[in-house]
Protein backbone atom coordinates (compact mmCIF):
# COMPACT_ATOMS: atom_id res chain seq x y z
CA UNK A 1 0.00 0.00 0.00
CA UNK A 2 2.68 2.19 0.59
CA UNK A 3 5.06 1.65 -2.29
CA UNK A 4 1.73 2.70 -4.15
CA UNK A 5 1.15 5.34 -2.37
CA UNK A 6 4.84 6.19 -3.37
CA UNK A 7 4.30 5.60 -6.32
CA UNK A 8 1.46 7.41 -7.67
CA UNK A 9 3.11 10.81 -5.92
CA UNK A 10 6.26 10.09 -7.84
CA UNK A 11 3.84 9.95 -10.87
CA UNK A 12 1.88 13.33 -10.29
CA UNK A 13 5.35 15.04 -9.19
CA UNK A 14 6.32 13.96 -12.74
CA UNK A 15 3.31 14.67 -14.51
CA UNK A 16 3.06 18.47 -13.11
CA UNK A 17 7.12 19.35 -13.64
CA UNK A 18 6.55 17.90 -17.48
CA UNK A 19 3.61 20.60 -17.55
CA UNK A 20 5.33 23.12 -15.93
CA UNK A 21 8.72 23.24 -17.91
CA UNK A 22 6.55 22.74 -21.31
CA UNK A 23 5.16 25.02 -23.77
CA UNK A 24 1.35 25.25 -23.00
CA UNK A 25 2.20 25.85 -19.16
CA UNK A 26 1.64 29.77 -19.97
CA UNK A 27 -2.14 28.99 -21.01
CA UNK A 28 -2.76 27.37 -17.80
CA UNK A 29 -3.57 31.30 -15.90
CA UNK A 30 -5.45 32.54 -18.96
CA UNK A 31 -7.62 29.52 -19.22
CA UNK A 32 -8.71 29.14 -15.20
CA UNK A 33 -9.52 32.36 -15.74
CA UNK A 34 -11.90 31.86 -18.42
CA UNK A 35 -13.09 28.97 -16.89
CA UNK A 36 -13.64 30.97 -13.38
CA UNK A 37 -15.41 34.06 -15.66
CA UNK A 38 -17.87 31.79 -17.91
CA UNK A 39 -18.73 30.09 -14.03
CA UNK A 40 -19.29 33.32 -12.66
CA UNK A 41 -21.39 34.72 -15.67
CA UNK A 42 -23.60 31.39 -16.21
CA UNK A 43 -24.12 31.56 -12.74
CA UNK A 44 -24.29 35.05 -11.10
CA UNK A 45 -25.13 37.29 -13.78
CA UNK A 46 -27.71 35.96 -15.89
CA UNK A 47 -30.11 35.22 -12.85
CA UNK A 48 -29.51 38.85 -11.83
CA UNK A 49 -30.21 39.86 -15.37
CA UNK A 50 -33.27 37.90 -15.16
CA UNK A 51 -34.01 39.10 -11.75
CA UNK A 52 -33.93 42.72 -13.06
CA UNK A 53 -36.50 41.67 -15.78
CA UNK A 54 -38.65 40.39 -14.00
CA UNK A 55 -38.93 43.53 -11.26
CA UNK A 56 -39.45 45.68 -14.23
CA UNK A 57 -42.23 43.79 -15.11
CA UNK A 58 -43.56 44.24 -11.28
CA UNK A 59 -43.08 47.47 -11.54
CA UNK A 60 -44.95 47.70 -14.50
CA UNK A 61 -47.90 45.53 -12.73
CA UNK A 62 -47.97 47.79 -9.96
CA UNK A 63 -48.23 50.74 -12.11
CA UNK A 64 -51.05 49.46 -13.62
CA UNK A 65 -52.39 48.61 -10.54
CA UNK A 66 -52.38 51.93 -8.78
CA UNK A 67 -53.66 53.64 -12.58
CA UNK A 68 -56.90 51.24 -11.92
CA UNK A 69 -57.41 52.12 -8.04
CA UNK A 70 -56.88 55.76 -8.68
CA UNK A 71 -59.79 55.31 -11.22
CA UNK A 72 -61.63 53.61 -8.82
CA UNK A 73 -61.40 55.94 -6.09
CA UNK A 74 -62.09 59.29 -9.03
CA UNK A 75 -65.30 57.27 -10.36
CA UNK A 76 -66.60 56.50 -6.87
CA UNK A 77 -65.74 60.27 -5.71
CA UNK A 78 -67.80 61.78 -8.43
CA UNK A 79 -71.34 59.42 -7.58
CA UNK A 80 -73.98 61.14 -5.45
CA UNK A 81 -74.28 58.25 -2.26
CA UNK A 82 -78.14 59.43 -2.13
CA UNK A 83 -78.90 58.37 -5.51
CA UNK A 84 -76.45 54.96 -4.86
CA UNK A 85 -78.43 54.40 -1.56
CA UNK A 86 -81.90 54.78 -3.45
CA UNK A 87 -81.04 52.26 -6.28
CA UNK A 88 -79.58 49.93 -3.85
CA UNK A 89 -82.78 50.12 -1.96
CA UNK A 90 -84.73 50.15 -4.95
CA UNK A 91 -83.14 46.75 -6.37
CA UNK A 92 -83.41 45.65 -3.09
CA UNK A 93 -86.90 45.87 -2.62
CA UNK A 94 -87.68 44.31 -5.69
CA UNK A 95 -85.99 40.96 -5.26
CA UNK A 96 -85.27 40.73 -1.00
CA UNK A 97 -82.18 38.98 0.30
CA UNK A 98 -85.09 37.37 2.80
CA UNK A 99 -88.71 36.79 3.07
CA UNK A 100 -90.02 40.61 3.49
CA UNK A 101 -93.59 39.60 4.64
CA UNK A 102 -94.44 43.84 4.95
CA UNK A 103 -93.36 43.98 1.47
CA UNK A 104 -95.63 41.18 0.36
CA UNK A 105 -98.70 42.73 2.19
CA UNK A 106 -98.28 46.15 1.21
CA UNK A 107 -97.61 45.36 -2.39
CA UNK A 108 -101.34 43.26 -2.57
CA UNK A 109 -103.08 46.12 -0.24
CA UNK A 110 -101.52 49.15 -2.72
CA UNK A 111 -102.81 46.77 -5.60
CA UNK A 112 -106.20 46.06 -3.86
CA UNK A 113 -107.02 49.62 -3.32
CA UNK A 114 -105.88 50.66 -6.26
CA UNK A 115 -107.90 48.66 -8.51
CA UNK A 116 -111.00 48.83 -6.11
CA UNK A 117 -111.47 44.93 -5.70
CA UNK A 118 -112.52 43.32 -2.51
CA UNK A 119 -109.47 41.29 -1.00
CA UNK A 120 -110.72 38.33 1.00
CA UNK A 121 -108.79 36.50 3.43
CA UNK A 122 -105.55 35.03 2.05
CA UNK A 123 -102.74 32.38 2.73
CA UNK A 124 -98.88 32.11 2.90
CA UNK A 125 -96.79 29.68 2.83
CA UNK A 126 -93.97 30.55 5.35
CA UNK A 127 -91.57 27.58 4.24
CA UNK A 128 -88.66 27.51 6.27
CA UNK A 129 -87.70 30.37 9.00
CA UNK A 130 -84.48 30.17 9.63
CA UNK A 131 -81.72 28.98 7.16
CA UNK A 132 -79.60 26.66 8.12
CA UNK A 133 -75.94 25.96 5.92
CA UNK A 134 -77.25 23.24 3.44
CA UNK A 135 -80.03 25.36 2.23
CA UNK A 136 -77.93 28.50 1.90
CA UNK A 137 -75.54 26.60 -0.81
CA UNK A 138 -78.95 26.02 -2.54
CA UNK A 139 -80.18 29.62 -2.30
CA UNK A 140 -78.10 30.49 -4.93
CA UNK A 141 -81.05 31.21 -7.60
CA UNK A 142 -84.34 32.85 -6.55
CA UNK A 143 -86.87 31.28 -4.62
CA UNK A 144 -90.48 31.90 -4.22
CA UNK A 145 -93.18 32.74 -1.50
CA UNK A 146 -96.55 31.26 -2.53
CA UNK A 147 -99.63 33.17 -1.67
CA UNK A 148 -103.21 32.29 -2.78
CA UNK A 149 -105.92 35.25 -2.63
CA UNK A 150 -109.77 35.47 -2.77
CA UNK A 151 -110.92 38.57 -4.04
CA UNK A 152 -114.35 39.70 -5.79
CA UNK A 153 -114.99 42.53 -8.23
CA UNK A 154 -115.93 42.47 -11.75
CA UNK A 155 -112.98 41.02 -14.74
CA UNK A 156 -112.04 44.76 -15.19
CA UNK A 157 -111.04 45.33 -11.60
CA UNK A 158 -109.53 41.90 -11.36
CA UNK A 159 -107.73 42.45 -14.34
CA UNK A 160 -106.52 45.89 -12.80
CA UNK A 161 -105.37 44.04 -9.81
CA UNK A 162 -102.96 41.82 -11.67
CA UNK A 163 -101.41 44.58 -13.31
CA UNK A 164 -100.55 46.26 -10.04
CA UNK A 165 -99.16 43.37 -8.68
CA UNK A 166 -97.34 43.05 -11.47
CA UNK A 167 -95.91 46.26 -12.12
CA UNK A 168 -95.46 46.47 -8.06
CA UNK A 169 -92.52 46.04 -5.89
CA UNK A 170 -91.25 43.31 -4.34
CA UNK A 171 -91.44 41.17 -7.95
CA UNK A 172 -94.05 38.71 -8.47
CA UNK A 173 -95.38 36.13 -10.52
CA UNK A 174 -99.24 35.34 -11.23
CA UNK A 175 -98.84 31.46 -11.36
CA UNK A 176 -102.63 30.67 -11.77
CA UNK A 177 -106.04 32.83 -11.72
CA UNK A 178 -109.90 31.04 -11.66
CA UNK A 179 -112.18 33.87 -12.25
CA UNK A 180 -115.83 33.03 -12.56
CA UNK A 181 -119.13 35.17 -11.32
CA UNK A 182 -117.35 38.50 -9.81
CA UNK A 183 -115.25 36.06 -7.79
CA UNK A 184 -111.71 34.79 -8.54
CA UNK A 185 -108.52 32.78 -7.02
CA UNK A 186 -105.40 34.06 -7.55
CA UNK A 187 -102.05 32.55 -6.28
CA UNK A 188 -99.27 34.78 -6.60
CA UNK A 189 -95.47 34.48 -6.03
CA UNK A 190 -92.80 36.41 -4.71
CA UNK A 191 -89.46 36.54 -5.05
CA UNK A 192 -86.58 36.27 -2.90
CA UNK A 193 -83.13 35.56 -3.38
CA UNK A 194 -79.78 35.16 -0.60
CA UNK A 195 -77.69 38.14 -0.87
CA UNK A 196 -74.24 37.33 -2.58
CA UNK A 197 -70.51 37.57 -0.14
CA UNK A 198 -69.08 41.03 -1.74
CA UNK A 199 -66.11 39.97 -3.11
CA UNK A 200 -64.33 42.98 -4.30
CA UNK A 201 -60.50 43.05 -6.46
CA UNK A 202 -59.14 46.13 -5.61
CA UNK A 203 -57.52 46.51 -8.71
CA UNK A 204 -60.06 45.87 -11.10
CA UNK A 205 -62.02 48.35 -12.68
CA UNK A 206 -65.47 49.02 -10.93
CA UNK A 207 -67.73 49.56 -14.13
CA UNK A 208 -71.07 51.91 -13.82
CA UNK A 209 -74.39 50.10 -14.70
CA UNK A 210 -74.83 48.69 -18.34
CA UNK A 211 -77.55 50.04 -20.25
CA UNK A 212 -79.89 47.27 -19.99
CA UNK A 213 -79.42 47.35 -15.81
CA UNK A 214 -79.82 51.06 -16.39
CA UNK A 215 -83.27 50.47 -18.15
CA UNK A 216 -84.68 47.82 -15.62
CA UNK A 217 -84.00 50.24 -12.57
CA UNK A 218 -85.64 53.16 -14.35
CA UNK A 219 -88.49 50.77 -14.11
CA UNK A 220 -88.47 49.30 -10.95
CA UNK A 221 -88.09 53.37 -9.46
CA UNK A 222 -91.48 53.62 -11.45
CA UNK A 223 -92.84 50.74 -10.29
CA UNK A 224 -92.44 52.16 -6.67
CA UNK A 225 -93.71 55.06 -6.88
CA UNK A 226 -90.19 56.96 -7.02
CA UNK B 1 27.18 32.54 -22.73
CA UNK B 2 26.52 31.88 -26.77
CA UNK B 3 22.77 30.46 -26.90
CA UNK B 4 23.86 27.43 -29.01
CA UNK B 5 24.64 25.20 -26.42
CA UNK B 6 21.82 26.94 -24.12
CA UNK B 7 19.77 23.62 -22.84
CA UNK B 8 16.64 25.92 -21.86
CA UNK B 9 15.01 27.85 -24.92
CA UNK B 10 13.98 31.52 -23.91
CA UNK B 11 10.67 33.75 -24.79
CA UNK B 12 12.49 35.19 -27.54
CA UNK B 13 13.33 32.24 -29.43
CA UNK B 14 9.68 31.05 -29.20
CA UNK B 15 8.11 31.36 -32.85
CA UNK B 16 6.04 34.67 -33.47
CA UNK B 17 2.90 32.01 -34.33
CA UNK B 18 3.13 30.80 -30.55
CA UNK B 19 3.36 34.17 -29.04
CA UNK B 20 0.36 35.86 -31.03
CA UNK B 21 -1.95 33.18 -29.69
CA UNK B 22 -0.66 33.27 -25.90
CA UNK B 23 -1.06 37.05 -26.24
CA UNK B 24 -4.59 36.75 -27.78
CA UNK B 25 -5.53 33.88 -24.86
CA UNK B 26 -3.91 36.36 -22.12
CA UNK B 27 -6.48 38.81 -23.92
CA UNK B 28 -9.71 37.23 -24.03
CA UNK B 29 -9.17 35.95 -20.25
CA UNK B 30 -8.69 39.41 -18.93
CA UNK B 31 -11.60 40.99 -21.61
CA UNK B 32 -14.02 38.19 -19.94
CA UNK B 33 -12.93 39.19 -16.61
CA UNK B 34 -13.26 42.62 -17.24
CA UNK B 35 -16.74 41.81 -18.59
CA UNK B 36 -18.12 39.85 -15.71
CA UNK B 37 -16.54 42.74 -13.04
CA UNK B 38 -18.25 45.29 -15.37
CA UNK B 39 -21.51 43.70 -15.54
CA UNK B 40 -21.84 42.72 -11.53
CA UNK B 41 -21.58 46.39 -10.73
CA UNK B 42 -24.11 47.69 -13.36
CA UNK B 43 -26.44 45.09 -12.18
CA UNK B 44 -26.23 45.77 -9.05
CA UNK B 45 -26.34 49.60 -9.54
CA UNK B 46 -29.68 48.82 -11.31
CA UNK B 47 -31.24 46.37 -9.05
CA UNK B 48 -30.25 48.50 -6.10
CA UNK B 49 -32.03 51.79 -7.57
CA UNK B 50 -35.40 50.62 -8.34
CA UNK B 51 -38.41 51.68 -7.54
CA UNK B 52 -40.48 49.38 -6.55
CA UNK B 53 -40.33 49.45 -3.00
CA UNK B 54 -41.50 53.24 -2.89
CA UNK B 55 -44.25 51.81 -5.68
CA UNK B 56 -45.44 49.72 -3.33
CA UNK B 57 -45.70 51.83 -0.54
CA UNK B 58 -47.98 53.90 -2.85
CA UNK B 59 -50.51 50.83 -3.61
CA UNK B 60 -50.74 50.71 0.03
CA UNK B 61 -51.48 54.17 0.32
CA UNK B 62 -54.14 54.26 -2.78
CA UNK B 63 -55.57 51.03 -1.65
CA UNK B 64 -56.15 52.24 2.30
CA UNK B 65 -57.92 55.83 0.61
CA UNK B 66 -60.24 53.10 -1.50
CA UNK B 67 -61.28 51.66 1.42
CA UNK B 68 -63.20 54.76 2.69
CA UNK B 69 -65.36 54.06 0.01
CA UNK B 70 -66.25 50.22 0.12
CA UNK B 71 -69.79 51.09 1.66
CA UNK B 72 -70.57 52.76 -1.39
CA UNK B 73 -68.79 49.93 -3.50
CA UNK B 74 -70.60 47.50 -1.43
CA UNK B 75 -73.76 48.96 -2.50
CA UNK B 76 -72.98 49.46 -6.19
CA UNK B 77 -71.76 45.47 -6.41
CA UNK B 78 -75.19 44.14 -4.80
CA UNK B 79 -77.23 46.71 -6.58
CA UNK B 80 -75.70 45.29 -10.06
CA UNK B 81 -76.19 41.73 -8.69
CA UNK B 82 -80.09 42.25 -7.91
CA UNK B 83 -80.34 43.82 -11.65
CA UNK B 84 -78.82 40.46 -13.27
CA UNK B 85 -81.47 39.02 -11.16
CA UNK B 86 -84.41 40.90 -11.70
CA UNK B 87 -83.56 41.15 -15.32
CA UNK B 88 -83.53 37.31 -15.88
CA UNK B 89 -86.78 37.14 -13.98
CA UNK B 90 -88.77 40.21 -16.23
CA UNK B 91 -87.56 37.97 -19.55
CA UNK B 92 -88.59 34.82 -17.84
CA UNK B 93 -91.90 35.60 -15.87
CA UNK B 94 -94.92 36.09 -18.28
CA UNK B 95 -97.13 38.55 -18.02
CA UNK B 96 -100.79 37.56 -17.83
CA UNK B 97 -102.45 41.13 -17.14
CA UNK B 98 -101.00 42.86 -20.65
CA UNK B 99 -102.65 39.81 -22.30
CA UNK B 100 -105.96 39.97 -20.35
CA UNK B 101 -106.52 43.45 -20.73
CA UNK B 102 -105.55 42.78 -24.47
CA UNK B 103 -108.12 40.63 -24.70
CA UNK B 104 -110.65 42.04 -22.59
CA UNK B 105 -110.24 45.68 -24.81
CA UNK B 106 -111.22 43.80 -27.28
CA UNK B 107 -115.10 42.94 -26.25
CA UNK B 108 -117.58 44.31 -28.22
CA UNK B 109 -120.02 45.69 -25.61
CA UNK B 110 -122.53 42.93 -26.18
CA UNK B 111 -119.98 40.59 -25.15
CA UNK B 112 -119.44 39.54 -21.56
CA UNK B 113 -116.32 37.87 -19.99
CA UNK B 114 -117.81 35.74 -17.48
CA UNK B 115 -114.59 33.02 -16.41
CA UNK B 116 -110.86 33.47 -16.71
CA UNK B 117 -108.80 30.86 -16.08
CA UNK B 118 -105.14 31.37 -16.08
CA UNK B 119 -102.31 28.36 -15.31
CA UNK B 120 -99.38 27.51 -16.85
CA UNK B 121 -99.20 29.92 -19.57
CA UNK B 122 -102.72 28.69 -20.51
CA UNK B 123 -105.19 31.60 -20.44
CA UNK B 124 -108.84 29.72 -20.69
CA UNK B 125 -111.95 32.50 -21.54
CA UNK B 126 -115.12 31.85 -21.42
CA UNK B 127 -117.19 34.84 -23.29
CA UNK B 128 -121.02 35.27 -24.20
CA UNK B 129 -123.51 37.01 -25.68
CA UNK B 130 -126.85 37.30 -27.20
CA UNK B 131 -125.38 37.32 -30.65
CA UNK B 132 -123.45 35.43 -32.60
CA UNK B 133 -122.32 38.07 -34.98
CA UNK B 134 -121.20 39.62 -31.86
CA UNK B 135 -119.04 36.71 -30.89
CA UNK B 136 -117.60 36.17 -34.62
CA UNK B 137 -116.46 39.79 -34.18
CA UNK B 138 -114.88 39.44 -31.51
CA UNK B 139 -113.01 36.29 -32.41
CA UNK B 140 -111.67 38.20 -35.91
CA UNK B 141 -110.15 41.00 -33.39
CA UNK B 142 -108.51 38.47 -31.55
CA UNK B 143 -107.31 36.96 -34.58
CA UNK B 144 -106.62 40.26 -36.02
CA UNK B 145 -104.73 41.93 -32.72
CA UNK B 146 -102.70 38.56 -32.19
CA UNK B 147 -101.54 38.30 -36.22
CA UNK B 148 -99.93 42.13 -35.38
CA UNK B 149 -99.21 42.17 -31.92
CA UNK B 150 -97.82 38.07 -31.63
CA UNK B 151 -99.57 37.92 -27.90
CA UNK B 152 -100.06 34.13 -28.35
CA UNK B 153 -98.65 31.03 -30.04
CA UNK B 154 -102.12 29.42 -30.89
CA UNK B 155 -105.86 30.40 -30.23
CA UNK B 156 -107.87 27.29 -30.08
CA UNK B 157 -111.43 27.29 -30.43
CA UNK B 158 -112.98 24.61 -26.83
CA UNK B 159 -116.53 25.09 -27.41
CA UNK B 160 -119.65 26.83 -28.53
CA UNK B 161 -122.69 26.32 -26.13
CA UNK B 162 -126.53 28.03 -26.69
CA UNK B 163 -128.16 28.46 -23.63
CA UNK B 164 -131.82 28.12 -24.15
CA UNK B 165 -133.07 29.79 -20.84
CA UNK B 166 -130.85 33.02 -20.97
CA UNK B 167 -130.73 32.87 -24.85
CA UNK B 168 -127.19 33.25 -24.66
CA UNK B 169 -124.58 32.25 -26.89
CA UNK B 170 -121.35 30.63 -24.84
CA UNK B 171 -117.83 30.63 -26.23
CA UNK B 172 -114.64 29.13 -24.67
CA UNK B 173 -111.33 29.63 -26.05
CA UNK B 174 -107.88 28.91 -24.98
CA UNK B 175 -104.90 30.90 -25.55
CA UNK B 176 -101.33 29.63 -25.24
Amino acid sequence: MNNQLKYLLRKITLGYYSFRFSAYFSYATPLLLLIVGVFIFWLFIIPQLYSWFSIQNEIDSTNRKINIIRQNIAYVENLNKFLVDKDYLTSLNALPGDKDYIGILNSINKASSKSNIILNDYEFNLGQITIDKQSKQKLSSPTSIFIGLSVEGNIENVSRFLFEIEHNLPLAEIKSLNYADGKGEILLTFYLKQLPDIQFIYNKPVTPLNQEQHSVLQSLHQWSGQ
Amino acid sequence: MSNEINLLLGRKTQPPSFLKRRFLFHSLALGLMFIVSFASVVIFILIALTPLPSLKEREKDEMKRLSFYNEMIGELILTKDRLTEVNHILKKRPTYSLTLETVRKLLPASVSMDETHVNEKVLSLTVSSTSLISLDSFLDQLTMTNSDLKLFRSIKLVSILYNLDKSKYTLTLEVI
